[in-house]
């Protein structure tokens, strides 16, 4: 099977959007350009249930055929390195559901052949996840409320990096902020396959005002259509496996 | 799909699931424990116990069977649970849900063991560990998530055997499932490419907690680790090997076990004379010896008494 890529973006945020575009549109338009798009919610200490704010959390990773989840500073980096992989991993299975419906029939998936077949698409996944190189836009937020997560949610970048640089596939990634005072988002990181380099890039201080997610998320999935013209990039931009063959769950 | 947040299946005593592809029949006797990766049941076959894995995710259940397929292939001792059947059944709520059942391993588990045996017996046990390690490593593939709460003493076998082999990696791979004390990249002491050297480090770790349950704050500062092993009291003789283990110098599990042979024999040789003896011939002191012993004292106390 031909090593393909796999496109994603990850959004960190604490609250809901409150200007410009409906993040969720934004979301499923992105989708459709073969980025997956996932949220991480990050909870305040105090905030014992799923605030309202965060539940459009799960709804932009539903439209954008990501994963989403919600979570205290303290578990982030445990969820960052889960979310990539999940996210990875369902991109992969709908492709190769997709290719085994082309070869064995319409009504096929892979839970309804026998255990021993299934093991060995098992394993024919596992080989794509662990090989595919891996393109990542992440955009964190960085409004007034996030000012207490800063530290974490470096911690957890860093922490998803060595998960990420240990893999056999390339890694490309590059961070963008939002909101800032001119700008909608602010390019912090350009492409780069150097873990390292987050922690030093990484924002100190909040910016604070508006959470404009929507608006956000369209320009930070421009990254991906900058880096088809970059030299970098150009290897990798070729057999992108499209998340949206993936039923939604 | 597999974007279930809770992967575990509560499942009631009692509880038969009928496969479907097999055709054998399971009777829930006890929940073992559950995890991020779903639960394991005690349950019944044939009057035969035997222990059962059921996921949400059926990934999980493909993946894990065929790690434990494939370490039953290639390995002639069982560090493993031995894998016994995959299906799929329908569960009372009419879901379907994939299990595999393999093995029951009775035993004790090493979390509340491991700060109770000897060192001269922990020592022991990890160094049969280190052999089985070694193997496992020789085959290309690195466990990834060791930790005490994945160890059973075996009472049968008197070794310790490793159960949830979700973290199980090719080498050169990256490692996905792991715990954080346990995991190098978390004290940012390493990466987490899969290769001997991160099995080790979680072993040494395992040996720490001989001291005392390991506690740590959300970051994993390094200096926590060393200030942790300078302070020990209990584990000082394997300070050295811990401290090698961690810092990755050992280059396979074959290294770390000679030492760890080193630091076994070195306490063996150190205890009292009688003491030594007695363990070496691996018997207890009966009463007989008592006897004897305390008669030769006696004997031995009136000759000096007789001769001054
Ligand atoms: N084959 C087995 N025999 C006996 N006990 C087992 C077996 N497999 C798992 N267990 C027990 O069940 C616990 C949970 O195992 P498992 O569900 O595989 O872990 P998790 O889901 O947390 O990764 C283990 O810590 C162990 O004590």
């Amino acid at each position: 099977m031909n090593k393909g890529s796999v496109s994603q973006i990850l959004l960190i945020t604490d609250g809901c959007s409150n200007q410009g575009e409906d993040p969720v549109a934004v979301s499923r338009h992105i989708v459709s350009t073969g980025v997956s798009v996932n949220v991480i919610g990050v909870l305040d200490d105090d905030q014992t249930e799923e605030p309202i704010g965060l539940r459009e959390v799960n709804e932009i990773a539903e439209a954008g055929k990501g994963v989403s989840r919600i979570v205290y500073a303290d578990d982030l980096s445990e969820t960052m390195q889960m979310v990539t992989q999940q996210a990875m991993t369902q991109t992969i299975q709908g492709y190769v559901n997709q290719e085994l419906k082309s070869i064995l029939g319409d009504e096929t998936n892979e839970e309804a052949l026998p255990p021993e077949t299934r093991g060995e698409v098992q394993e024919v996944m596992e080989d794509l996840s662990e090989t595919v190189d891996l393109n990542m836009v992440i955009l964190v937020d960085t409004s007034a409320s996030m000012q207490t997560k800063m530290s974490a949610v470096k911690e957890a970048l860093d922490d998803l990096m060595i998960s990420l640089d240990a893999r056999q596939g390339q890694f490309m990634y590059t961070v963008y902020q939002f909101p800032t005072r001119k700008q909608v988002v602010k390019l912090l990181l350009d492409w780069t396959d150097d873990g390292k380099r987050i922690a030093k890039v990484f924002p100190k201080f909040a910016v604070g005002g508006i959470t404009p997610t929507g608006s956000a998320l369209r320009e930070a999935a421009k990254a991906f259509h900058i880096s088809e013209q970059d030299d970098v990039m150009r290897g990798a931009a070729y057999d992108v496996i499209d998340p949206s063959y993936r039923s939604s769950s | 799909m597999m974007s279930s947040i809770h992967p575990t299946v509560r499942l009631a005593n009692g509880t038969k699931i009928n496969g479907l592809w097999h055709k054998r029949q399971y009777q829930i006797k006890q929940l073992l424990g559950e995890g991020a990766r779903g639960s394991t049941y005690l349950v019944e076959a044939s009057g035969k116990k035997v222990a059962l894995k059921i996921s949400r995710d059926p990934s999980v259940v493909t993946a894990e069977a065929n790690i434990l397929k494939k370490l039953q292939r290639a390995q002639s001792i069982s560090l493993g649970p031995s894998l016994i059947d995959v299906d799929d059944g329908y569960l009372p709520n009419r879901m379907k849900q994939s299990f595999y059942v393999m093995e029951y391993v009775q035993g004790k588990p090493m979390t509340t063991l491991v700060g109770k045996l000897s060192l001269v017996d922990l020592g022991r046990l990890m160094s049969r560990l280190l052999s089985e390690l070694h193997q496992l490593h020789s085959m290309s593939y690195i466990f990834g998530d060791l930790k005490l709460d994945n160890m059973i003493f075996d009472d049968s076998l008197k070794r310790i055997r490793l159960v949830d082999v979700g973290g199980v990696t090719q080498v050169g791979r990256g490692i996905r499932e792991y715990t954080s004390i346990y995991d190098r990249g978390f004290w940012r002491l390493g990466g987490r490419k899969a290769e001997p050297t991160y099995d080790l480090f979680a072993l040494a770790i395992c040996l720490m907690h001989a001291e005392r349950p390991l506690k740590f704050d959300s970051n994993g500062q390094q200096q926590i680790l060393w200030r942790f092993l300078s302070s020990s009291k209990r584990i000082t003789p394997f300070q050295q090997v811990i401290k090698q283990a961690l810092l990755g110098k050992y280059r396979d599990a074959l290294h770390m076990k000679r030492d760890v042979d080193q630091v076994v024999q070195h306490l063996i040789r150190s205890r009292p004379v009688q003491q030594r003896t007695t363990k070496v011939n691996n018997r207890r002191i009966s009463e007989r010896d008592l006897i004897t012993l305390s008669g030769m004292v006696a004997f031995n106390g009136f000759m000096i008494y007789i001769l001054l």
